[in-house]
């Protein structure tokens, strides 16, 4: 029975792979049976699909960033020598 | 150039948090573009033809950092028990605590920052790792080929990087409040 019961490590590498890619139906049977079991992995799961949520919005839409003007410059003066 | 110059930046710091080595990409950017401006067809947008010259420029940062020998070294520590009877469960200090709704709501963006600066921490192979994968969803295949990793070295890299990061964002945000 307890080699059937994944380890909170294992748990967390399958809810992190999914993410990626598809588990195996075993993979997620076994996963859907530890998080029953387990708080700390539940807790896991929700909070990694919140950053995921934000991570996505990091990569649709980066947070508005300037150069510095000393580089701006720097590559006014870089163009205009070509 | 000024309006893709500020674009560009923020597209090159999302995903390579030194902001040095971001500026120098994007300058990389602006001339290698300026010099074949004549190969653009105009097909896509400047812009989205300017992101793909500083997306492949990222890739070869990546790569070159990669093979540093010092970008082997991480700073990351295991929140599971090794061994044991407890082996592979969660250390309790390392272990997740409830979150309140607020940090999902999250309307001012705070959370947005704290993430960001939690990306910066993470060890260059984590950091590259995750950005390729996640950010730019870039193959499997291409990145053990560009970083030199295995596939299994790749899964292990992530999930680190998913731990580290929600750990890193719940102390950053609890402590905050």
């Amino acid at each position: 029975m307890h080699r059937l019961m994944l380890s909170c490590d294992t748990a967390t590498f399958f809810i992190t792979k999914k993410e990626y890619q598809k588990l195996s139906c075993k993979e997620n049977f076994q996963l859907k049976m530890h998080l029953m079991g387990c708080k700390f992995c539940r807790a896991f799961n929700e909070q990694n699909a919140i950053l995921s949520d934000k991570i996505h919005t990091l990569q649709q839409n980066p947070p508005p960033a300037e150069l510095s003007p000393e580089k701006k410059a720097e590559i006014e003066e870089v163009l205009g020598e070509q | 150039m000024g309006e893709h110059g500020d674009y560009l930046f923020s597209y090159a710091i999302s995903r390579i948090s030194k902001r040095e080595i971001a500026e120098d990409l994007v300058q990389e950017t602006l001339l290698a573009a300026f010099q074949a401006r004549d190969k653009f067809r105009g097909g896509s947008s400047e812009r989205t033809w300017l992101v793909s010259i500083l997306k492949r420029k990222v890739i070869d940062h990546y790569r070159k950092e990669s093979r540093n020998p010092e970008s082997l070294t991480d700073n990351f520590t295991v929140p599971f028990y090794k061994g044991g009877a407890k082996d592979g469960t969660w250390i309790k200090e390392h272990a997740p605590s409830s979150w309140d709704e607020e940090i999902a709501g999250d309307a001012d963006g705070a959370l947005m920052e704290v993430l960001q600066y939690c990306i910066s921490l993470l060890a260059p192979r984590m950091a590259a790792t995750f950005s390729m994968k996640t950010l730019d969803e870039i193959s499997t295949e291409e990145i053990c080929k560009e970083l030199g990793i295995s596939e299994s070295n790749l899964w292990v890299l992530l999930h680190r990087a998913r731990l580290q990061l929600r750990e890193c964002v719940e102390n950053k945000w609890f402590k905050e409040l």
